[in-house]
């Protein structure tokens, strides 16, 4: 278990060192792995089922984690790491309007989404791959890319379609 | 005020674009506390928010409508009730974890997330099908961008926040 002051520290990190609900995971992933939490990738797994079928903003993931790692607290600790970050927007938004129109700014943006891409991928890549020992697992986590990827399918309907085949194929 | 923002919390199941069309009902064809045109430009600035964009529009909107004890409201409304709902499902999960049939349901399901994840990672970039030669070589490009940053972070174990720094850097750089 790590202390409930670290653990903040660690989700206030990702959180403000990163642009959307999910951008975060990277940073996240990379500091639990270096802290050697065991079944990290399926506690991370798990976290993104809850925050997927929870209403509110994408990234609550990061409550269901704090819980898992430090119970109500955890949570807790989650969600404040969620919502003070943003505040700094008050602050951006009046930076911004100094450096808005210059193209470096647009080019800057730009290339940061698509490295964005390149570290959720590879997050979510792990996570996929680490849990996959079975064809069923396998096809589970290409299907999860794929039906994403191409049709607008609720996330809940998605989740619970797929749980319920789980428990049809290991029965 | 925290009703119209605890509803948009509570209500927006599926992320983002569920999020966003609950807010511009409730808050401009609703209650009409913002125009249109409001609610567009704060949306916009919001973008530069880090972390959850949705949590700095919420601010934003928040202060619009009513200073600093607008912002508390909203934040309070939108993120307590989803919070402690996303706890209330957490603390079944980990009840049932060593269930058989939750267990075989988990054996897809964590998979099914990791694929799912990797589905918003891709609309992230949401490539153009290239059309003339140097759409070729604009997406190349961002392929290399894309195929480089995983590499540091997979392979090379380059702290992810240095990586993002240089991306910033890197597209600042360009003419």
């Amino acid at each position: 278990m790590i202390n409930p002051l670290e653990l903040f520290l660690l989700f206030l990190k990702a959180s403000a060192l990163s642009f959307g609900g999910l951008g975060g995971l990277p940073i996240l992933h990379q500091d639990l792995a270096e802290r050697g939490i065991p079944e990290l990738d399926r506690l991370i797994g798990q976290a993104l089922a809850v925050g997927r079928i929870s209403p509110g903003p994408n990234g609550l993931y990061v409550v269901s984690l704090g819980y898992e790692m430090n119970g109500i607290l955890g949570g807790i600790i989650g969600g404040l790491a969620l919502a003070l970050p943003p505040f700094v927007v008050l602050l951006i938004v009046a930076l911004y309007a100094r450096v808005a129109h210059l193209k470096r700014t647009a080019n800057a943006l730009l290339a940061l989404s698509f490295a964005l891409t390149g570290l959720l991928g590879f997050t979510s890549w792990q996570i996929m791959t680490s849990s996959s020992h079975d064809v069923f697992e396998w096809v589970a986590g290409l299907a999860g890319f794929y039906v994403s990827a191409r049709f607008r399918f609720h996330p809940v309907t998605l989740i619970g379609i797929t749980a319920v085949i789980g428990v049809a194929v290991y029965r | 005020m925290a009703w119209a923002f605890t509803r948009i919390g509570l209500l927006s199941f599926g992320g983002g674009s569920a999020s966003q069309l609950l807010m511009r009902k409730e808050l401009v064809w609703k209650k009409g506390w913002l125009t249109d045109v409001e609610y567009n430009r704060i949306w916009q600035l919001s973008k530069l928010a880090v972390g959850i964009q949705q949590i700095g529009q919420v601010i934003l909107y928040g202060r619009k409508l009513a200073g600093r004890a607008g912002i508390a409201v909203a934040i309070a409304g939108f993120m307590l009730p989803s919070c402690l709902l996303t706890i209330i499902m957490s603390i079944v999960l980990v009840a049932v974890i060593g269930n058989r049939y939750i267990e075989d349901a988990l054996r897809l399901v964590v998979p099914l997330t990791g694929g799912m994840t990797m589905a918003i990672a891709w609309q992230m970039w949401s490539p153009e099908t290239p059309r003339a030669p140097r759409h070729y070589l604009r997406l190349l490009g961002q392929g290399v961008i894309v195929l480089m940053c995983s590499i540091l972070v997979g392979v090379v174990r380059v702290p992810v926040p240095l990586i993002m720094v240089a991306a910033l850097t890197l597209g600042a750089l360009l003419p």
